[in-house]
């Protein structure tokens, strides 16, 4: 940061003793006066905070105001305030604003001020203090969007900081998304005002029915309003839940707009998906040599399906996924031929060309528009805006659909992917938009079964595993199995607990026949697996899966506890004894059962003295609720203390 | 803190490789032929010399030279094979370029595709121009990116270009080795002697071939007006590595920088007719005396009036030399705020500092210099490249080679290196970053070179309280003391409302392992004058494991559970950064009614003098067990010849200390009734 004024301090300084010697003379009238000017000098002064806001925080949002006047179906202005008080240093990246934008935003004005603890301004923000940076991330070749970073920071603690930003619109599919708190931290003041010209209607979406907007007409102007004060901070705990369950949230989107020469509307999802229709449509022309290799193979196809793993095949082996974010918004797709001679393309090019492809073959196809994600964020149906950040393919069928994730390079068709599943999008079709529903997976389908042979001894034990994955844990140990062989080795060994563990081989065999499940095998040694105490050898019989964290204790869930997929693991672990020595305890046989999960263990011996470990976890269900996290918490706990206990073995 | 000479260990030369002679050397050309794939590298299925690898250099060859504007003109051909997918990182390119005046312009892309097709025909698939990308990175930098069309697993891709550049400061250096296998990488370097360059090769890999020639080249108009003449004489270099193998990153290490075969290139000096002689740096006592007068270094020492007001309130009633400088000390580092800028020069004066009360590490250190000046101790800057960094060049006076600036300070003829840029550490603590470099010492007369070590070490103090009932539930404490380094980095790493049982909770983590924490305090947390304590009150039911007549549990409620060293072989030292040591002691109190079956088993390892652990159990009365245990690390750096002891160890202690104790129920003693006969 540069250099200080220092102007302001030195007045705050010279201030008191000037009152004071007025204070004797006769003009106390006055004096008072002078008093009440010099106190609205002072913004955001600490004491101001409302009593029992500030306590035990390290920051409170003084104010956070967001004024979106829209002019017209294209241009609007944005208007931020965002006021904090910084009350130590685990809150100081308040003090950065960061702004993205694009061709279609640009950023008119940003201003920033410091304030000491009484309020007074002792640093205004400089254009040096500002930086621009290209939002470039490594997985994109290239993108439009940008973003400004404005950075204040101050050497004692409290400070305020407030910045003012307007942005203007030329051209729009996404407004503002309006969130009443960030964070867990205490809000004394929060406002969204949208404008409209007059006779229209503002559509918006609220996450409680409590939250109304008011509305004032004001001639050719339409206001609405919604204003918060003094939000108490949350439990820092809270943080677990979703944000969206914590604040309150409006969602507002445009009917009708305009970007880059093109207009389209989004009161209604088939409207919407109208308008995405008409991006898409003249995108599919192919290249001739790819219209014979089509007919290439649609005729050494025996059925429909064929052909469409034929050319789901053909489009992977041939394109690669890079992400080139250009055009409209980042909406329009490259050219099927553009993708055809250069081999790459991003999700909607590739989903593009697919669709193009499939249409040469007579397959009828669509783009789905999808929030892809490990997280499932909630899809808000009845009010139909931008909620999408990826494309996929669907191939509608009597009697199965399939559906293709173009951006991947070595799954079959109908593998999605956990990052697809499970969710609503939207398909567009030459009629307009479709809501649809991605597939679902079922806990067998993504199972690991293992079985593992495990020869103890008092010193070395060496383990050999024979593993199979199916579904999506299929799809996460593919990704494991094209790491390098340094990190596919590091994965191997770090499902065992223990002082050294030595490779000697591994094998993963690639994906099987039917397409659903890979295997991988491999053995190793292990040094002291098992502890010594005395005439006693203790050692975990769960060798290779276990709980060993448990969910954080919170007072209150809100938000459901989600997870990837459901899945079905099977661990069958045999142990050969050490010569010489007897069983003295065996862990209690465990069963669990819950709304969305099954548990079971148990260990025996069989009458040559081998014992026999076997252990489920079936994951049911995508995720949990809220007022069931205590149960959910339990479950982990009850896992975690009995893969705690130790097989015993004594000394005959 | 002790600061011996430096030792060249670390610093590779490969003089004995270097030819002189003089002849005269024609345009140098890429050693392969652009277009020209010998089929057995399109039909190469992996590499031969590392099968895991997913992507190999063919061939990399770098020419740089001067055209006859004086301009740098500097050539690429880049050959790559790609095995699979996971390689196809290595066919997206980008080119960094300094752009700030236009400094260097990017020309004569040209990038190829070569897959085998059916009937082993080449398919060729060419970049073309509209798909070059250029952003702008900042004000100053300017990214090319491309990516190589069509690419399949099995291709071979082929890159070239050309920078041309303004500026004879970016002469671009070289690196040999990637993280994927490199076949032959070769960088030509000819340069009119009139331009003098300092080239400093590194790394740990051999180099195939490194020649130094004497030559001459003829210039054009303008070079030859800035040179003084058309032809000038010249040095050509020429460097090749061979079938360097991938470099790999491993855990323990300072920086990888400091092992990768690279050349680090600086100009020294030039003399053009229009500049005359002029020299950047000689040499080290050169840089050294520029330093001392400079208005952004040396001169920033100087007491001004401030700086003595200052220091007189700090000082005032202090007479003895050392609470003078801790004095000092301890006011910058609690009411200066780093700006978390790393600078070896000022770029505000020491009054603005003391007004704003910011400022880099090097205006810390500078008005810490200066109050020390102030106060009557002598003190000097010293010159580091942090950790990261890399090693330093001893042999190359380039200044660009430091990044940081620390303060040294002699009272009574002990020497304190010092650096205020946090208020969490006690004057004997320097950063971790800065620690097992080697720094510069900038002074009046003359320069020297000065280790930077650590002579404290970091130390945990353990007391564990444990209480085991009959029914096998456990109660007692847990209290950690920390000293040094760890006790930083625990205060760094705590939030500001946080309360001290969250904090206990998530330091000692033991929650899956069925132990509660009831409570907690934690002394020490701001104010650092005091030890740094944690004491945590715990209850469990189910920690230890019970039978009918038995009682199993491992007394070590915090304990090491993995080896961190899980590689094979090791081939760069391991890097403690400090000195580590830890004394455990458990107490443990069998309940009444059961005794300690099995003697616990004791341990002692070490490797070396460098590292070493002990540990014993030991029945203090009948119902009193304790265990102490006690871990060293004596040294900050431990050579990779010493990595399979230093992996048997660790393997040991994991295994000690999964110790379990086992207790019996006490037979009931059964009195004879009579005796019975022998």
């Amino acid at each position: 940061m540069n250099t200080l004024t220092g102007k302001k301090i030195i007045k705050g300084l010279l201030s008191m003793p000037v009152i004071s010697r007025i204070i004797n003379s006769t003009f106390v009238l006055l004096v008072l006066l002078s008093c009440d000017n010099f106190a609205s000098d002072t913004k955001y002064a600490v004491k101001d905070i409302p009593k029992g806001l500030a306590e035990k925080v390290s920051a409170v949002i003084r104010l956070d105001a967001t004024e979106f006047n829209v002019e017209d179906n294209e241009s609007a202005v944005l208007k931020g305030t965002y006021v904090v008080t910084i009350f130590n240093k685990d809150e100081k990246d308040y003090g950065v604003l960061n702004l993205t934008y694009d061709k279609s935003i640009k950023i008119e004005e940003i201003e920033g001020y410091i304030y000491n603890a009484e309020g007074e301004e002792v640093y205004e923000l400089e254009k040096s203090d500002i930086v621009d940076y290209s939002s470039y991330k490594d997985y994109n070749l290239y993108d439009d969007n940008r973003m400004r970073i404005a950075n204040l920071s101050y050497n004692t603690y409290p400070y305020t900081v407030e910045f003012n930003y307007e942005m203007s619109y030329d051209g729009f599919i996404n407004w503002p998304e309006w969130f009443s708190r960030g964070s867990v931290n205490p809000v004394e003041k929060a406002e969204l005002k949208v404008i409209v010209p007059a006779g229209q209607q503002l559509r918006y979406w609220c996450n409680r029915d409590s939250l109304k907007p008011t509305i004032t007409n004001n001639g050719d102007e339409q206001e609405y309003f919604w204003q918060w004060n003094n939000l108490p901070a949350l439990p820092k705990e809270a943080t677990d839940n979703w944000m969206m369950d914590l604040a309150d949230v409006v969602l507002i989107a445009p009917s009708e707009f305009n970007i880059e020469g093109t207009s389209g509307n989004m009161s209604s999802w088939k409207d919407f998906g109208m308008w995405a229709y008409n991006i898409y449509s003249g995108k599919r022309k192919l290249p001739d040599d790819a219209i014979s290799k089509v007919k290439e193979i649609s005729q050494n196809a025996h059925n429909r399906n064929e052909i469409i793993s034929g050319l789901y095949k053909y489009m992977q082996e041939k394109c690669r996924y890079v992400s080139i974010q250009l055009g409209i918004g980042s909406w329009q797709p490259f050219d099927a031929s553009y993708v055809h001679t250069k081999g790459y393309g991003d999700c909607k090019a590739l989903s593009n060309y697919m669709v193009a492809l499939l249409e040469q073959a007579g397959i009828k196809s669509y783009p789905v528009l999808i929030n892809s994600g490990t997280y499932r964020l909630p899809f808000i149906e009845e009010f139909s805006s931008n909620q999408f950040n990826h494309v996929v393919v669907c191939v509608p069928g009597d009697k199965d659909t399939t559906w293709l994730e173009c951006t991947s390079s070595d799954i079959l068709p109908g593998q999605i992917g956990w990052e697809n599943e499970n969710r609503k999008a939207l398909m567009i079709t030459p009629e307009g938009g479709v809501v649809v529903e991605s597939p679902r997976s079922v806990p067998g389908e993504n199972f690991m079964t293992k079985s593992i042979m495990v020869n103890l001894g008092v010193s070395n034990t060496t383990v050999n595993v024979h593993s199979s994955y199916g579904g999506n844990q299929m799809l996460y140990l593919k990704g494991i199995s094209l790491k390098s062989s340094d990190d596919k080795e590091k994965w191997i060994k770090s499902s065992y607990e223990a002082p050294s563990v030595k490779l000697n081989d591994y094998k993963f065999t690639g994906v099987d026949e039917t397409g659903k499940s890979m295997s991988l095998d491999y053995s190793l040694s292990i040094q002291q697996y098992a502890s010594v105490t005395g005439n006693r050898l203790f050692f975990s019989p769960n060798l290779t899966e276990r709980v060993d964290e448990i969910p954080g204790k919170i007072d209150k869930r809100v938000s459901p506890v989600m997870f990837a997929y459901p899945f079905k693991d099977v661990d069958s672990v045999y142990y050969i004894i050490p010569e010489g020595f007897t069983v003295e305890s065996l862990p209690e046989e465990t069963h669990l059962q819950s709304s969305f999960a099954e548990y079971f263990n148990k260990i025996t011996a069989d009458e040559s003295g081998k014992l026999i470990y076997t252990r489920v976890f079936e994951l049911k269900t995508y995720s949990v609720p809220a007022e069931s996290f205590e149960e959910y918490r339990k479950f982990y706990s009850d896992i975690a203390k009995t893969e705690r206990k130790k097989v015993i073995l004594v000394k005959k | 803190m002790g600061e011996p000479m430096v030792k060249c260990t670390r610093l590779f030369f490969f003089l004995s490789a270097i030819i002189f002679s003089s002849l005269s050397v024609a345009q140098p050309v890429s050693p392969v032929e652009w277009g020209n794939i010998p089929s057995a590298d399109l039909e190469m299925k992996s590499c031969p010399t590392d099968s895991g690898a997913d992507a190999m250099i063919l061939c990399d060859f770098g020419y740089s030279s001067f055209n006859h504007e004086l301009d740098i003109s500097y050539e690429r051909h880049q050959r790559v094979k790609i095995f699979n997918k996971q390689g196809y990182e290595w066919g997206t390119y980008e080119i960094l370029l300094y752009t700030e005046d236009k400094t260097e312009k990017i020309e004569d892309i040209e990038a190829v595709t070569y897959v085998l097709g059916a009937d082993n025909k080449i398919e060729k698939y060419e970049l073309n121009e509209d798909d070059i990308f250029y952003e702008k990175v900042s004000d100053a930098v300017t990214k090319c990116k491309f990516t190589l069309p069509n690419m399949q697993s099995g291709c071979v891709i082929e890159v070239k270009y050309h920078i041309i550049c303004d500026n004879i400061y970016y002469l671009r250096d070289w690196t040999f080795q990637k993280s994927i296998p490199v076949r032959w990488s070769e960088y030509i370097v000819q340069v009119p002697k009139q331009i003098g360059y300092i080239i400093a090769p590194l790394g740990y890999e051999p180099y195939y071939i490194n020649e130094k020639k004497d030559t001459t080249q003829k210039f054009g108009y303008l070079a030859s007006e800035l040179l003084g003449h058309s032809t000038a004489p010249c040095w050509y270099y020429r460097w090749v590595t061979k079938d360097t193998p991938a470099l790999k990153d491993e855990p323990f290490i300072s920086s990888m920088t400091n092992y990768v075969n690279r050349l680090q290139i600086q100009v020294y000096g030039i003399n053009l007719v229009n500049t005359g002689k002029m020299f950047f740096y000689k040499d080290w006592q050169d840089l050294n005396q520029k330093l001392v007068k400079s208005e952004t270094f040396g001169k920033c020492i100087d007491v001004t009036g401030d700086v003595e007001d200052l220091e007189k309130s700090i000082t005032a009633g202090i007479t003895d030399s050392l609470e003078k400088m801790i004095a000092i000390y301890n006011y910058v580092k609690d009411s200066i705020v780093w700006d978390e800028t790393e600078r070896i020069s000022c770029s505000k004066e020491p009054d603005d500092v003391i007004e704003t009360r910011e400022g880099s590490n090097a205006e810390i250190t500078m008005l810490l210099l200066s109050l020390m000046k102030s106060a009557g101790l002598t003190g000097a800057p010293v010159l580091i490249s942090t950790r990261d960094n890399g090693y330093i060049q001893i042999e190359y006076p380039i200044l660009n080679q430091f990044n940081y600036l620390i303060a040294r300070v002699q009272v009574g003829g002990k020497k304190y290196l010092l650096d205020a840029t946090n208020p969490l550490r006690t004057y004997d603590l320097l950063p971790i970053k800065v620690l097992n470099t080697t720094g510069l010492l900038i002074q009046e007369k003359e320069p020297l070179w000065v280790g930077i070590q650590s002579d404290v070490t970091s130390s945990k103090i353990s007391l564990t309280q444990i209480k085991i009932n009959n029914d096998g539930s456990v109660q007692g404490t847990l209290e950690i003391s920390l000293k040094g380094y760890d006790a930083v980095k625990f205060r760094n790493g705590i939030s500001e409302t946080d309360t001290d049982d969250k904090i206990a909770k998530d330091y000692f983590n033991v929650e899956a392992a069925g132990i509660n924490i009831d409570s907690a305090v934690i002394n020490g947390k701001k104010d650092i004058s005091e030890t740094l304590k944690i004491t945590a009150w715990f209850t469990s039911d189910e920690y230890a494991q019970v039978t009918d007549n038995m009682i199993y549990i491992n007394p070590r409620i915090i304990r090491l559970k993995e080896n961190p060293f899980k590689t094979e072989i090791r081939k760069f030292p391991v890097d403690y950064a400090y000195k580590r040591s830890s004394t455990e002691i458990i107490n443990i109190e069998v309940p009444e009614g059961y005794e300690l079956k099995d003697a616990y088993p004791a341990a002692k390892l070490n490797v070396g003098n460098f590292a070493s652990f002990t540990s014993m159990g030991q029945l203090m009365s009948n119902n009193f067990f304790q265990i102490i245990t006690k871990t060293d690390i004596r040294e900050p750096i431990i050579e990779p010849e010493y990595y399979n002891d230093l992996k048997k160890f660790y393997s040991g202690m994991v295994d000690s200390q999964a110790g379990i104790i086992v207790l019996a129920k006490k037979t009931e003693a059964v009195v004879p009734a009579s005796n019975t006969g022998k």
